[in-house]
């Protein structure tokens, strides 16, 4: 790619052309990321739990349509290791953003513990559909500057799958099977950008641990106790 | 960028994930899990995320071993979502699965629930896929 090319590339935008958001207590959905949003942007709201003692929540990601109740739904996530309190006393930031290449990046963190999780899905779906071939060249730009500076025995594995894939997007479709074909390959950069970022987290936390931590892991994990709590716990507004 | 990767493995992704979501067949469903999982693509994951919740819980387990086989770190979110809704043995598939993978802090959430488990099986399972955990992070 030259630098023309990379040039273009850093500075593609693309118009949304659905809404994203989370699905809240009672099934309604609350948008991020609103129809016409221009990428990338990113959002997040605080929301808090709906039960005394609740230790978990799942966060729905969905596709906002014109009701109250989302589209459809994109994925689901569990955040864990909230502390327990009352309910409404938690503080939980949740928050999506759409990058320039359609990688969709949901997070949650409570802000009294710390806990932490997060999911990439594929987004490219959301974008108008002029713009996603542009965002496909990001997308894959983006993957292969992001292989090109490491080399771990992961990175290697999932470079050689960056290489299939590149075959894949070269070959020559009549133009009714490009379009299939462009989805699926996003579908599949988009995969491997989610897999990139959740392992450079993971070496990033274990990087600074001594080793004697890790190996009492064991010995830190609580008691059983006779119930399970949080399992259907759901996210609530806040506001 | 290099071509001579055998194309076909990769045209197999999609098609195979297609089956997985599309098949009426749960037999059909479990078999594309399970060659998603041998094919060592982690792309393949964009299709096993939404059969995660396949109606029938042996596509499911079936899935969470294909996630398994091929290491997925960022299904952590997705694997605890599934152990909180799942029955015991699912619960245990799941909790297998995070051994396999090699653990890590993303995890953790699973680990600690698993630990307070109220069938004993699920949580012994938690305790060998935490040692499992740190014997892969020892490794170089």
């Amino acid at each position: 790619m030259n630098q023309k090319n990379a040039a273009s590339i850093d500075s593609f935008a693309a118009r949304t052309a659905h809404g994203i958001g989370i699905e809240i207590h009672g099934g309604r959905a609350v948008a991020l990321i609103a129809a016409g949003s221009r990428t990338p942007c990113a959002r997040a709201m605080t929301f808090t739990t709906v039960a005394d003692g609740q230790r978990a929540i799942e966060i729905r990601v969905v596709r906002c349509g014109s009701g109250p109740r989302p589209a459809g739904v994109l994925g689901r996530f569990l955040l864990t290791g909230l502390c327990a309190g009352l309910r409404g006393e938690a503080r939980i930031d949740i928050g999506l953003s759409l990058d320039r290449g359609g990688v969709l990046r949901a997070w949650g963190v409570e802000r009294a513990s710390g806990a932490r999780q997060e999911a990439c899905f594929a987004g490219a779906w959301a974008l108008v559909p002029e713009a996603r071939t542009g965002a496909l060249a990001a997308l894959a730009q983006r993957v292969d500057g992001e292989l090109a500076r490491s080399g771990s025995l992961r990175d290697q594995a999932l470079r050689r799958e960056r290489e299939r894939i590149g075959a894949w997007m070269r070959d020559d479709l009549p133009p009714d099977s490009q379009r299939g074909r462009e989805a699926d390959c996003a579908i599949a950069l988009a995969t491997l950008a989610g897999e990139i970022n959740s392992t450079r987290r993971s070496s990033a936390a274990e990087m600074p641990q001594p080793r004697q931590e890790r190996e009492g892991a064991a010995a830190e994990m609580p008691k059983p106790r006779q119930e399970r709590e949080g399992a259907a716990a759901e996210a609530h507004n806040g506001d | 960028m290099a071509t001579d990767a055998p194309r076909e493995d990769s045209l197999e992704v999609p098609r195979l994930g297609k089956v997985l979501l599309l098949s009426s067949n749960p037999e059909r469903r479990a078999w594309a899990a399970r060659t998603l999982g041998e094919r060592g693509q982690v792309a393949a994951y964009a299709y096993l995320r939404r059969a995660l919740w396949d109606p029938e819980e042996d596509v499911r387990a079936t899935v969470v071993d294909a996630i398994a086989a091929l290491a997925v770190r960022q299904s952590a979110g997705e694997l605890a979502a599934v152990y909180a809704w799942a029955g015991p043995r699912l619960r245990r598939g799941v909790v297998r699965a995070v051994g396999r993978i090699g653990g890590g802090s993303q995890f953790d959430g699973i680990l600690r629930l698993a630990a307070e488990d109220p069938d004993r099986r699920v949580r012994a399972t938690a305790l060998r896929s935490v040692r499992a955990g740190a014997m892969a992070r020892r490794r170089p």
